[in-house]
């Protein structure tokens, strides 16, 4: 059909402007350069291997690894209750307790970090830590766990719990052989997204860490050195990689779990 | 029936402000193919889940085989489900759902198998054992859902519109299959539909809901020769009705005034006295087309409005003067003639074929 | 399941309610006990600490002691009048310290300049996937997925290196031999805020808005095609009005968060593009008036509020919302 054809040369033309400034960093990354400026002079690995030298930097990465796996590990176990009882129970007041999860998702990110600042330093008098940027993590996370969650939940027929309750299984473990299993994809995403969040989180870990750092803020406070930019793109690039396989992989497994489980002739 | 299977004694179930059923009470008996009757909304899936243990009454008793079964959840209950959407594990082949429940039961292996192999026997899966779950059409999903629920040997079956994702043809089949079951298992099964014909098909009784009440307990014979009210008697097949007003009783005979459509007859009933407004109740079969005639008792003037030709039957839909709704009449057809469009009848019928309804 | 089942679930405290039925309150039990870890992480890490931020905007901050007695202070300080008038952008303002103020109103108008340019961008790109991609839709969906889940930081960072007075596009530009010198205006002013807050959102709204056309029934369409209107009149009297309960709220979604936004003004938004984020962060560490930083951000999250329940009332969203419900 002819119709269309301005719709997919702007579709084109928007995919462009997202991705191209993000590829930037990449392609300057390997410019054999230590300014990000054309024309290009030659190609590089140089600032991937300077990079394994930067102790600061791989100390940050593994600071940013545990907490996001920590976080990642917590948001989706608290994740998963809420969702069930979000898609599987009634209750009085749940559209107002489901918006309250979701708030962490408008209020900016620069409140919640001063709120949890202040009631960490001023209120409860601990010390800042990555354990309080964790917790921050968790807090931002969540609302996009459950989310997946619920989705996830609501793709299946309840029948089916209802069955496995019917043939004799108790509430636990018609969660262990039918809610779980058939929930895993959302789980596994769930986990990914998580993790992810926590490691490209700069504001709330930029105002809630204590001396250590994580890889975004250690990723800031090198912006202000333009001789370390080339190192700075060549770190930057590695995140933007890890981030895109990981979401990659969450989202071919949501989708495949969506298609796999509504079969037959409805 | 001297010792019903189950016992629901005024069972009522509320969904916040919303009543979904109102004093419920039911004897079923062992053995007996029951079904739940009505339209959508009437409460009959609920009645069933609370059969099941999915949702609890917010009033009233449940017994089962003599035990109350009020706050048992279902993984406790002597009975088994098979759903609607017939609720097929999707991460499951066809054995691992059929064995599902037996897992639950500790029973040694070679048991399991065997039980297992029976029902898909039984259901006549036979070869498909290891078939994926989304792979199965929907005749063979039910067939699932069925041996899964029979395995466990329940002492009753629920099963909730079981066939009505079914075609035409393969629904009839199953309706022959499910009945030929359960004379041989001698299972109680209780039945929801919204579908007449296959209650009247299948259940040994029937009771017709509307509204979250009973409106009839009764065979299929009785439901359909003899409904309680209005309600039934329309959603039990087709009745045309007509007002009348009782102007004598003898003889077990009520004699009436239908106004422009003359003088009627019907046997008596229960609580109908002189003077009362009622509905003459008669079945289309019941009613037939004379040449026009003079006018008498049980004999409305009518016009040839349409006339289906069904082959063994022909359809007339009359109308009549003093009448809003028009009168149906279904004929045999013995002499191969219709009356065509527009002709000038009378309808007619014995009293013994009338009914006398209040409400 | 059945139509039996899926009843009014409202009036829950009606005659005969939650409270009268046994199993609905083991089942309202249950549920609240399963919600009850991820409200607790609401409330000790979002409602708690929030209202430590209230407490503490009730107090002052003198050098480096920190006075707990109740006063206004704060409050007044960001409202008092002065007869010195402070102008910007034609604007006037007598106020004694009209920083906040200008920066509330310059952020606003900013953050409103990014959400309606991702909209727009949006809107389309969203259309485009809805009703045009066939082949490989889920491909599309996990391409434009995934610059939502990059590093917000690096999104903002790659704008800096492409603005940049030693950036791409100048030395590009340069080495194309366009321009003999580099291009100052491209960074560090309120424009290249807006341009890298909008490309740093965009992503978000394209799938919220293409959810919402993806649920417009089809047959709807072909409806109104039966009934003679032609494509644009399809359009604008079917797409449009049933897609705008979902595009407005991704519109908020962008609005309100990026208001407080500091990591942008901070990095590409020079002196000029400073927003109220930037102040309050100077406040909570550079400054050390983290009352006054208290107070700020609860005036700019009870502005933003005000102004959204403004909006959504005066374009009547909840309406709207009824209507594609039913």
């Amino acid at each position: 059909m002819k119709k269309g054809w301005g719709l997919t040369v702007y579709a084109v033309l928007f995919v462009a402007f997202v991705y191209g400034p993000v590829l930037i960093l990449p392609l300057f990354s390997f410019n054999d350069n230590t300014f990000a400026t054309f024309p290009l002079t030659g190609f590089t690995t140089r600032h991937y291997v300077d990079m394994l030298g930067q102790r600061q930097m791989i100390a940050s990465l593994m600071n940013s690894l545990r907490i996001g796996l920590a976080v990642t590990v917590l948001a989706t176990a608290i994740a998963i209750p809420a969702a069930i009882s979000i898609t599987r129970y009634r209750f009085p007041g749940k559209p107002a307790v489901l918006s309250m999860l979701m708030l962490p998702l408008v209020v900016p990110s620069i409140v919640l970090a001063v709120a949890l600042l202040v009631i960490i330093l001023r209120f409860l008098g601990l010390p800042l830590s990555l354990w309080t940027v964790a917790a921050g993590h968790v807090l931002v996370a969540l609302p996009f766990c459950v989310s997946v969650l619920i989705s996830r939940l609501e793709g299946f027929d309840q029948s089916l719990e209802e069955a496995s309750r019917d043939l004799g299984c108790s509430p636990m473990q018609t969660f262990r052989r039918v809610t779980l299993p058939l929930a895993m994809p959302g789980v596994i995403s769930s986990l990914l997204l998580g993790f992810i969040i926590s490691f490209d989180e700069f504001v709330i870990a930029f105002f809630l860490t204590g001396t250590e750092n994580t890889l975004p803020v250690y990723l800031y406070s090198q912006l202000r050195f333009p001789n370390k930019l080339p190192g700075t793109l060549a770190l930057g690039s590695v995140i933007l990689v890890v981030s895109t396989v990981l979401v990659i992989t969450a989202e071919v497994i949501r989708k495949r779990g969506v298609q796999t489980d509504n079969p037959g002739d409805y | 029936m001297s010792e019903p299977l189950i016992r629901i004694e005024g069972v009522t179930k509320r969904f916040g402000a919303f009543q979904a059923l109102h004093g419920i009470d039911i004897d079923i008996g062992r053995g007996e193919f029951f079904s739940l009757l009505g339209a959508s909304g009437c409460g009959k899936t609920t009645l069933l889940r609370i059969l099941a243990g999915i949702e609890e009454p917010s009033t009233g008793r449940l017994l089962i085989d003599g035990q109350d079964m009020v706050g048992v959840p279902p993984e406790r209950r002597p009975t088994n489900m098979v759903f609607q959407s017939y609720a097929i594990f999707p991460h499951l082949n066809v054995e691992e759902n059929i064995g599902y429940g037996l897992k639950n039961l500790k029973l040694s292996k070679a048991d399991m198998q065997t039980r297992i192999g029976n029902a898909i026997e039984m259901v006549k899966l036979n070869g498909l054992d290891k078939r994926n779950a989304h792979a199965l059409s929907g005749g063979q999903r039910q067939r699932v859902a069925l041996a899964r629920a029979l395995v466990m040997q329940p002492k009753v079956l629920l099963l909730d519109e079981p066939l009505s994702a079914l075609d035409k043809k393969l629904r009839e089949e199953m309706q022959l299959e499910l009945r030929a079951m359960q004379r041989t298992l001698g299972i109680t099964f209780v039945f929801v539909t919204h579908d007449q014909e296959e209650a009247m098909t299948l259940s040994d009784r029937i009771a017709m809901m509307s509204g979250g009440r009973i409106m009839q307990l009764d065979t299929p014979k009785a439901l359909y020769e003899n409904p309680a009210n209005r309600e039934v008697a329309e959603f039990i097949g087709t009745m045309n009705l007509f007002p009348a007003k009782v102007t004598a009783a003898k003889d077990a005979v009520l004699s009436l005034d239908g106004g422009l459509l003359g003088p009627m007859a019907a046997p008596a009933a229960k609580g109908v006295a002189m003077g009362d407004m009622v509905q003459v109740a008669v079945r289309p079969e019941r009613v037939s087309i004379e040449k026009p005639g003079p006018a008498g008792i049980n004999r409305i003037a009518g016009r040839v409005k349409e006339a289906v030709y069904l082959g063994d039957r022909i359809n007339y839909v009359l109308a009549a003067q003093g009448l809003d709704r028009p009168i149906l009449a279904t004929s045999a057809n013995t002499s191969g003639e219709i009356y065509p469009l527009g002709t000038e009848v009378m309808a007619t019928w014995d009293t013994e074929g009338a009914r006398v309804l209040t409400s | 399941m059945s139509d039996d089942t899926k009843t009014n679930r409202r009036g829950l405290f009606a005659r005969g309610g939650l409270f009268a039925d046994r199993a609905r309150r083991r089942e309202a039990l249950t549920g609240i006990g399963l919600l009850s870890p991820a409200l607790v992480v609401m409330i000790s890490m979002l409602a708690l600490p929030v209202g430590a931020l209230v407490i503490m905007s009730f107090w002052t901050q003198n050098g480096f002691n920190l006075d707990t007695s109740f006063t206004l202070d704060n409050y007044r300080r960001l409202f008092a009048r002065s007869d010195r008038v402070t102008e910007w952008m034609g604007m006037t303002f007598h106020l004694a310290y009209p920083v906040p103020a200008i920066l509330m109103i310059k952020s606003l108008a900013m953050s409103l300049m990014a959400t309606v340019a991702v909209v727009l961008l949006a809107y389309p790109m969203a259309y485009f996937l809805a009703f045009r991609v066939t082949r490989y839709k889920a491909a599309w969906i996990i391409m434009l997925t995934i610059p939502f889940w990059t590093s917000y930081l690096l999104r903002v960072f790659s704008w800096k290196v492409v603005l940049g007075y030693n950036g791409a596009i100048n030395s590009g530009l340069m080495s194309l031999g366009l321009i003999d010198k580099p291009l100052e205006f491209l960074l560090y002013n309120p424009a290249a805020v807006v341009i890298t807050l909008s490309h740093a959102w965009v992503s978000f709204v394209v799938l919220p808005i293409f959810v919402s056309l993806e649920k417009i029934d089809r047959s709807m369409l072909e409806a109104a095609a039966d009934l003679g209107d032609s494509r644009s009149r399809r359009f604008r009297r079917i797409i449009l009005p049933l897609s705008m309960p979902g595009t407005i709220s991704a519109a908020l979604m962008v609005f309100i968060p990026t208001v407080g936004d500091y990591v942008t003004p901070q990095l590409v938004g020079g002196n000029g593009g400073t927003m109220i984020g930037s102040l309050v962060q100077l406040l909570f560490t550079k400054q050390n008036n983290a009352p006054l930083g208290a107070a700020i951000s609860l005036v700019m999250m009870g502005i933003i509020a005000v102004l959204v329940l403004i909006f959504l009332t005066l374009i009547g969203y909840w309406k709207m919302r009824a209507r594609r419900a039913s």
